[in-house]
């Protein structure tokens, strides 16, 4: 089905592009029209906003924000003149070309500030550091991403993106391997937290952002990333760069005519399957609830026991036939075809001193299920403005609503294994509807099950910046940065009332209704000055300021038992609820100065500094100082340097001193009381301790060692980075247990020192480039390697029941018990212990040697193939080296005995009587719920994420001011290599594998 | 360029000033610190409710202990499978049993309770005595918890082998890396703060309303516990005196017999010393109870134990042994009284037929006519048979069983007497629980030798 699917969408693709390309000969030699890309020569970054005029005339174009161009109206002998501020401008004639790119020069001062509209556009500390940048096609290209951080996947060596599948659902994202303790863990909360420690710091054109709203952003806005990955570049970020930094610009207006952009994705996502288990069929599951007598199974019920009449056996033989006949795809029942639908508005334009952009997006993204989805409704003004030739100001604004919604725990692909296969929707009777010997299912149907629990977050965020920027001296500017960011979450759960629940004697079948609403407010003040000077061969930078972070949270939490049916359950909630208010504000307030030497565009010296004072540590320890240090070399200025194949051929290094909070509170430090908390007991209000305090936490800190080396091969056709790092990071932050007598299992501590190491390759080339053909080509490729080097005074930590902490381990090993196979005399399961006896269950220890949970090798590879008016580009990413916990087989183990459905084949695999070899034993030994190296697989994998052809149409449909009408097509998650036997080697629960999905868009500008 | 200059002087000591001022002096306003959280006496009472609020949580009580003993036959493991482990005697297998953390973390808030006693400020002497009886009530829960902790995981106390570890000694909040005290210094602290908080109650006149009374760990409670706690360490002069305090006191007749279970407000009901509030009335009610565990694990009460009874024994009605032999204690059945099933989730843990137990079991050697005729006094109003002659300890021991089997105790009951009346409990699978056997001993769960070096 899937395979024909495909075919079919091939097929297409093909069918539009010969059209295309048929189309085009024709015409060829009638029109004449460039299009080309116009790039940084040293760097080979896209330039927006290049003047291209015909010589000696006023007629003239502008790249875009890819840095591409289009121009018509041209004959053979036409000369285009290529110019930008800061760069030498270039001519070119046209020719028989129909591609032209142009690679522009910088001037000769590599400090020499690029200033248009107040902002520098040159990234000085790209001369040190190691800042890489995503290439802006990347949010354009229109790949259908709810969340939009899936979309990095695979873009720059060191930055892992483990995608999760749900609509709206953040993805796990890493800069340079994990540099605090994160742990591997089942619980929801535990988890959040590791991750909250190991996040990036985002920043949205200068505004710190949570991950929840930068997975929001409206990728079509954004014009730019880049990825801070090394010690110095992030010094400026202070106490909160130690993890990386990821800066998010958003675009602005391009001086010019106004141009409209007008866009619509369409995307269809198949029900997927569970990817590489198949569930099993009812003769399996029939013959398997037999063997192993399960009560309530109807294999059991229908099978004759001594005693029967001939009557009674032959009801059973036939009610037992005729079910085996019965199989019922629940989730295909359960699921839906979901559509993506995207329409983005844009445009920008402006006269000399006065540039604009404007956007509106909707986006509507249905998940696999009713009651799963994500919409976003975004829109964003810029404007700048030069007051005078002095003095320019900028302001931008965006309002942006996103709202998604799931089933609270429930989802298809969870419901699955307790529907049985012989059971179909006309089933009155399910067997998994027990609500108490089951596990806490309760339905009269499934649909109620997964459609009366919800949960609906909206959020809505108004964010506004302005600048003003004085260029008070020759080589010196002032500029003074306000921003406000109001957040408004609102966070509704309906447990609708459930005539089985309630009969069950429980009060929830009355329903329920939760809500919780969280505002915030943040307050952004950034002043600070910059100056720059070149005498003779040398120039100096100088940077510095100060920066105020003001953030101010308060909500409150109201549930109550009991909704009424007939009016919307957020009216008919019960009003005699609970009600939970909140309220917190914290402040960080920063210094910092950076100065850059640079001698004959041959030698660069950096020093950064950032002195960071933060509200939620204690008076005394307040104030932290990051600081850094870099050099680089460029060899090809040198005169003994002949190497004939490089146009550049850097050599940089840097070190860098950074903090991270790691998920220090204020309230960590000292015993606290919480008076706001809702329980009663007998109609008095109870307090309680807030949670364990520690009065001696510290931020983490980091140092970090980079080399690289930068290259430009073969006349700019290959750019390269190979870089090197070393990352220590100590004082290390984890949860980690404590001797449970003290009443609290864990606490936050400095325990431990680590090490990432790694090594990093990004190239990009155009391989072939010919006057009409060009394809771009880029891989990446990171190895990181990370180690445990100290736990102060202990050799090992044991965190839960997962984590493991040891001296010359990484910190996500999988930390297991050593399955040594099935006993087979009785079926029992048996482990190893550390001198490889074989011992039982209980007493088995858990141990490492498994493997690690993260992928040491991360990677991508894009390949970009245009041909006059069609372009293809195609992107696979890998992961290699790591393991993934197969949950969904342990649990189908666990939990056969309890009547859920295991995957296909498996009575085969289980041992049943005395003297059977089999690799799992009988599920009746097996319900111990520590983990087991027989469900640690590896989960290495190379995935073909994406490819999207797109074909402008505007030449052919000859449309007056239409300058590209462009169709696309695009089919996502296309196929994955992976040995790994659960779900999806990216997904570690037991949900749903990555969608496949398929898109075709329209895109116009005029 | 003069007035540039001037401009430029201008926005760099804006900047210095707004340095100036400390933009980074934030309190938290959302929680309170201790001394601020403890500045009244209502504020006191409230840090206590918080204790008893987390009690009457089914996962944080004793219920469990039940499955180790021989009172249930043919539990499977279900979704509960910690209840099937200690079926088994497996403490080790995950998911280890809670109770070591839920105690513990009772006495985390009982010892936040008890460090800040010197803190609270009372305005005059009325002030002062709450205050003392707010500290009495949480020392005396503690002792419940500690005497629990060490029966299941520490050796049985004889009186004679007090060198050998038992648990860690918490008594106070801070975090501490404590290795096992001895069975001496657990007792002997146990019977210190229980004659303190006494001492303290009645100096305070302590006289709780009425329909509080059974809420609250009060003097009835530490009586009931010193004689419990006594009985089980050996000391029978103890255990006997204040045992004494409660003989007087009657038991419901058997024709009202299901008021102890029913009607916990009705004044004619004095068998209930202590017991926790029902909670099922607010959203804190989907918790598991108790009787939601017996249908998950299929617990059945064990043949021997049913055919103990005596015919017209009240306790072995349908309303407390429901069908197929589930015990039934926890949920109101239908009868002609209730319409609806409804749970009851009153966990009654101290009540006034252990302490005629246990007088009878204390003055056995000294008085057996004195244990007979008290006795007598229980079993008459249960139903059950009079006894005619003089009981022997094991006939003491198979009332306890009858009378409180899924309340908790049979398993310390078998652990104290196993030795003594060579008990051996064993399982269809053949498993065998000796007398004096190292089983009688839980494991230390992970939660505390992971971390806790001087433990392992």
């Amino acid at each position: 089905m899937m395979k024909f699917k495909i075919k079919y969408f091939v097929f297409v693709f093909f069918t539009i592009c010969l059209l295309g390309l048929w189309g085009h000969d024709a015409k060829a030699q009638t029109q004449s029209t460039i299009e080309g890309v116009v790039t940084d020569a040293a760097t080979g970054e896209s330039l927006i906003g290049v003047t291209i005029v015909l010589k000696n005339t006023t007629s003239g174009v502008i790249t875009n924000y890819d840095g591409h161009y289009k121009f018509g109206g041209l004959t053979n002998e036409s000369t285009l003149v290529f110019s930008y501020v800061g760069y030498d401008a270039q001519e070119v004639i046209v020719g028989s070309k129909s591609i032209i790119d142009v690679q522009l020069k910088p001037l000769s001062h590599d400090l020499d500030a690029v200033v248009v509209f107040g902002e520098n556009q040159k990234d000085v500390r790209k001369l040190t550091g190691s800042v890489s940048k995503i290439d802006t096609k990347v949010f354009s290209a229109g790949t259908p991403a709810a969340s939009f951080d899936q979309l990095l996947q695979g873009q720059v060596a060191g930055l892992s993106i483990q995608a999760s599948g749900e609509p709206g659902e953040k993805s796990t994202i890493r800069i340079r391997g994990n540099s605090s303790l994160g742990i591997r863990a089942k619980d929801d909360a535990e988890l959040a937290s590791a991750n909250l420690a190991n996040e990036p710091l985002y920043i949205l054109n200068g505004s710190p952002i949570s991950s929840d709203v930068f997975n929001t952003i409206n990728p079509d806005d954004i014009v730019d990333i880049r990825v801070l990955k090394d010690g110095l570049s992030t010094v400026e970020y202070g106490t909160r760069g130690a993890n990386g930094v990821i800066e998010i610009k958003t675009k602005r207006g391009i001086a010019g005519k106004t141009q409209y952009n007008v866009r619509y994705q369409h995307t269809v996502k198949p029900i997927s399957g569970l990817g590489g288990i198949s569930l099993m069929k009812s003769a399996e599951k029939l013959a398997l609830e037999r063997e192993l007598e399960i009560v309530e199974g109807l294999g059991y019920i229908y099978t004759p026991r001594p005693g029967d009449s001939e009557e009674e056996i032959l009801i059973k033989n036939r009610r037992y036939q005729r079910l085996e006949k019965q199989n019922t795809n629940w989730l295909k029942e359960l699921s839906r075809v979901a559509q993506v639908k995207d329409l983005q508005l844009s445009f920008s334009g402006g006269a000399d001193n006065t540039r604009y952009y404007m956007s509106a997006s909707y986006y509507d993204e249905e998940g696999g299920y009713d009651l799963s989805w994500a919409r976003r409704f975004t829109t964003r003004f810029n404007l700048d403005h030069n007051i005078s030739k002095k003095v320019s100001l900028g302001f931008d604004s965006s309002v942006g609503r996103s709202q998604r919604s799931k089933s609270q725990s429930v989802t298809p692909a969870s419901l699955v294994y307790t529907l049985q296969p012989y059971e179909t929707t006309t089933t009155t009777d399910f067997i998994a509807r027990d609500p108490i010997v089951n596990g806490n299912q309760y339905f009269e149907d499934p649909f109620d099950d997964l459609n009366g629990r919800s949960t609906e977050l909206t959020t809505w965020r108004i964010d506004l910046n302005s600048k003003l920027n004085w260029n008070a001296a020759k080589g010196l500017n002032l500029n003074a940065g306000f921003g406000i960011t109001y957040n408004d979450g609102e966070n509704n759960q309906i447990t609708l009332p459930n005539k089985v629940v309630e009969e069950a004697g429980r009060l929830s079948g009355k329903g329920a209704f939760a809500k919780s609403v969280s505002k915030s407010f943040i307050t952004r003040v950034n002043l600070n000055a910059d100056y720059s000077r070149h005498f003779g061969n040398h120039s100096v930078s100088i940077n510095g300021g100060t920066e105020y972070i003001h953030t101010k949270n308060w909500g409150f939490g109201y549930r109550s038992i009991g909704i009424s049916e007939k009016v919307d359950p957020e009216i008919g909630m019960n009003p005699q609820g609970t009600i939970t208010p909140s309220k917190f504000n914290d402040a960080l307030r920063g210094y910092y100065a950076r100065i850059n030497y640079n001698f004959d565009s041959r030698y660069n010296l950096t020093g950064s500094l950032r002195y960071d004072g933060s509200s939620i540590l204690p008076e005394d320890k307040r104030y932290l100082l990051a600081w850094g240090t870099g050099a680089a070399w460029n060899m090809q200025r040198e005169e003994w340097f002949t190497g004939e194949l490089f146009d550049q051929f850097k050599l940089r290094a840097s070190y860098g001193v950074n903090y991270n909070s790691g998920g220090i509170r204020q309230t960590l430090g000292l015993p606290f009381y919480d008076f706001t908390n809702s329980d009663t007991y007998l109609g008095q209000r109870v307090i309680n301790l807030l949670e364990f305090w520690n009065p001696d936490l510290k931020f983490e800190r980091s140092r970090q060692w980079s080399v690289a080396i930068d290259f430009g091969l073969l006349q700019h056709r290959i750019y390269g980075t190979i870089e090197t790092y070393i990352k220590h990071t100590d004082n290390l932050l984890a949860m980690v247990d404590i001797p449970s007598s003290n009443g609290y299992n864990d606490l936050l501590r400095n325990i431990g020192e680590l090490q990432n190491r790694g090594f990093e390759l990004q190239l990009s080339a155009v391989p072939v480039r010919t006057d009409h053909f060009r394809w771009t080509s880029s891989i990446n490729f990171a190895y990181n390697d990370n180690e445990i080097t100290d736990l102060y005074m202990q050799d090992e930590i044991r965190v839960g029941e997962e984590g493991y902490f040891k001296v010359g381990e990484p910190v996500n090993s999988a930390y297991v018990k050593h399955w040594a196979g099935v006993n087979p005399v009785n079926g029992s399961p048996l482990y190893y212990d550390e001198n490889q006896n074989l011992v039982l269950g209980g007493a088995a220890p858990q141990m490492i040697g498994f493997g690690t949970y993260t992928h040491p090798v991360t990677g991508g590879f894009t390949n970009i193939f245009n041909y006059h008016n069609l372009e293809i580009s195609t992107l696979f990413t890998y992961a290699w080296g790591g393991v993934n916990y197969n949950n969904l087989k342990a649990r189908m183990i666990r939990n056969v005995k309890n009547g859920e459905v295991p995957y296909e084949g498996f009575l085969d695999d289980i041992w049943l009587k005395p003297g059977d070899v089999k690799p799992l034993p009988n599920p009746k030994f097996f319900s111990d719920t520590s983990v087991n190296s027989l469900f640690v697989e590896n989960a290495s994998y190379i995935r073909w994420k994406n490819i999207i052809i797109r074909y402008n149409l505007s030449e052919h449909l000859n449309l007056k001011g239409f300058s590209a009408f462009k169709i696309t097509a695009q089919a996502n998650n296309l196929m994955t290599i992976t040995g790994y036997e659960g779900i999806d080697p990216e997904i570690t629960g037991v949900g749903q594998p990555l969608p496949r999905s398929f898109t075709i868009g329209i895109d116009v500008t005029f | 360029m003069k007035t540039k200059y001037q401009h430029i002087l201008v926005v760099l000591s804006i900047s210095i000033l707004l340095s100036a001022c400390d933009l980074l002096d934030i309190t938290p306003k959302h929680v309170v610190p201790l001394d601020k959280a403890f500045s009244d006496v209502e504020s006191y009472q409230m840090a206590l409710n918080n204790v008893y609020r987390r009690m009457t949580s089914s996962v944080m009580n004793m219920q469990s202990t039940d499955f180790a003993g021989d009172d249930f036959e043919s539990v499977v493991p279900g979704f509960l499978e910690t209840n099937y482990y200690i079926y088994n005697w497996d403490y080790k297998t995950q998911p280890q049993p809670f109770v070591w953390s839920y105690q513990y973390q009772l006495i985390a808030q009982l010892n936040s309770v008890i460090d800040a006693y010197d803190i609270v400020p009372a305005k005059d002497d009325n002030e002062q005595r709450s205050i003392d009886q707010i500290y009495a009530q949480a020392l005396g829960v503690r002792c419940w918890s500690l005497f629990n902790l060490a029966q299941l995981y520490a050796p049985r106390y004889d009186g004679s082998n007090g060198q050998e570890k038992a648990i860690p000694l918490k008594l106070k909040l801070e975090l501490e890396y404590l290795p096992q005290a001895s069975l001496e210094e657990v007792y002997t602290q146990i019977f210190e703060d229980l004659e303190l908080a006494q001492r303290l109650l009645i100096d305070s006149n302590y006289a709780p309303s009425f329909d509080q009374r059974a809420y609250q760990f009060g003097l009835g409670a530490l009586r009931a516990l010193e004689a419990r706690v006594a009985l089980f360490t050996g000391d029978i002069e103890r255990a006997r005196t204040v045992s004494a305090h409660f003989i007087n006191t009657p038991l419901l007749d058997k024709s009202n017999y299901w008021m102890l279970w029913e009607d916990q407000y009705g004044t004619t009901n004095q068998e209930v010393i202590f017991m926790t509030h029902d909670l099922s009335d607010t959203d804190d009610a989907d918790l598991i109870d108790y009787y939601e565990v017996y249908l998950n694990n299929r617990v059945h009460l064990s043949q021997d134990l049913i055919s103990s009874f005596d015919a017209d024994d009240i306790r072995k009605s349908s309303d407390y042994i429901g069908a197929g032999h589930i015990p039934s204690k926890y949920i109101t059945p239908i009868n002609e009284r209730n319409s609806a099933v409804s749970r009851n989730l009153n966990y009654k843990y101290m009540r006034l037929a252990e302490q005629y137990l246990i007088y009878a079991e204390a003055v056995l050697s000294s008085e057996p006519n004195e244990a007979m005729r008290v006795l007598n006094i229980l079993k008459e109003k249960r139903g059950a048979e009079l006894l005619t002659e003089a009981p022997d300890k094991a006939d003491i021991l198979a009332e306890r069983r009858r009378e409180f089997f899924s309340e908790g105790l049979r398993f310390y009951d078998l652990k104290r007497l196993s030795g003594e009346l060579n008990l051996v409990v064993s399982r269809p699978n053949g498993k065998v629980l000796a007398p004096n056997s190292s089983l009688y001993i839980w494991d230390i769960p992970k939660e505390e030798i992971n971390s806790n070096p001087y433990i392992n």
